[in-house]
């Protein structure tokens, strides 16, 4: 279970290994790159995303199953690592976005669909996530105080047309 | 003025002008937010001391320009109602779709245990 760090190790090197793709995307649009080159990056990178796809539905379906399992515990460091991993997710896809190449269109495609289980992912653990309640923060404050203000002005009869 | 779902507006501070303006990202759609002049949106902040399981993480790759601060997060369960007309300046950008929809979804899952279906034009 993720709690147990079994998955954080896999999470860990996932990060790194679509932080390497991403660095080779940064070559990809160079017009003087050999097409085997190209050929090569294209295939490894939609290589790595379709393991890390795979991963990350057999993450979402694991933590379905064992979601009783999670509740009450420290899932933090889970949490940590599924961040970093879509943070690096986003990156790369940003990367490619921006490269604007119909080449790279399913690396775009399996790279949207990762980062939705890694959503979902993320949400399991939040939910099941040991939280202590803590004091009503400054900006909870400021946040009912914004709330009010506009309630005040609605309630006073302003007409807005 | 037109306020749009998925924009981010500067808010002053409520209680003083001193204070620097926060950041919101707009969830609410036009239609509604155009019938009083009204939109609810969620704050946006990047003080480290309140990260915790309501913080949905935002970057720069999200926004169609920089954010311009790093470490910055919606409290996704600081939602508010705010006034057109407390707008600070223009629109400061615009969330894209594909992230606006993970940050819903993360709402209505964690904030309400619904699951807000995205509904198309």
């Amino acid at each position: 279970m993720i709690a147990e760090l079994k998955y954080n190790t896999i999470l860990k090197h996932q990060r790194e290994d679509v932080d390497k793709n991403r660095k080779l995307i940064y070559f990809f649009p160079a017009s003087h790159v050999f097409h085997l080159i190209r050929s090569w990056i294209i295939n490894r990178l939609n290589s790595t995303l379709s393991n890390q796809l795979i991963f990350a539905k057999g993450l979402v379906s694991d933590l379905k199953d064992r979601v009783n399992e999670l509740g009450g515990k420290d899932l933090n460091i889970g949490i940590d690592h599924l961040n970093d991993l879509i943070k690096v997710n986003i990156l790369l896809k940003d990367s490619i976005e921006k490269s604007n190449n119909q080449a790279l269109q399913n690396a775009d495609i399996l790279l949207s669909d990762t980062i939705e289980n890694y959503y979902t992912a993320l949400r399991i653990l939040k939910r099941k996530n040991n939280r202590s309640s803590i004091e009503t923060s400054q900006l909870a404050k400021e946040s009912c105080r914004h709330s009010l203000n506009s309630l005040q002005t609605v309630i006073n009869g302003r007409r807005t047309t | 003025m037109a306020v749009e779902q998925r924009e981010v507006y500067l808010l002053p501070h409520p209680f003083d002008s001193q204070v620097e303006e926060h950041p919101f990202i707009v969830l609410s759609v036009r239609e509604a937010n155009d019938y009083e002049n009204t939109f609810i949106g969620v704050t946006i902040t990047s003080s480290e001391k309140y990260q915790d399981d309501f913080s949905f993480q935002l970057t720069d790759e999200m926004f169609e320009s920089p954010l311009g601060k790093k470490n910055s997060h919606a409290r996704m369960h600081l939602l508010q109602l705010c006034l057109n007309e407390e707008i600070k300046g223009r629109g400061l950008n615009k969330m894209k779709p594909f992230y606006f929809r993970q940050l819903m979804k993360s709402i209505g899952d964690l904030i309400f245990h619904f699951d807000f279906i995205e509904q198309s034009n």
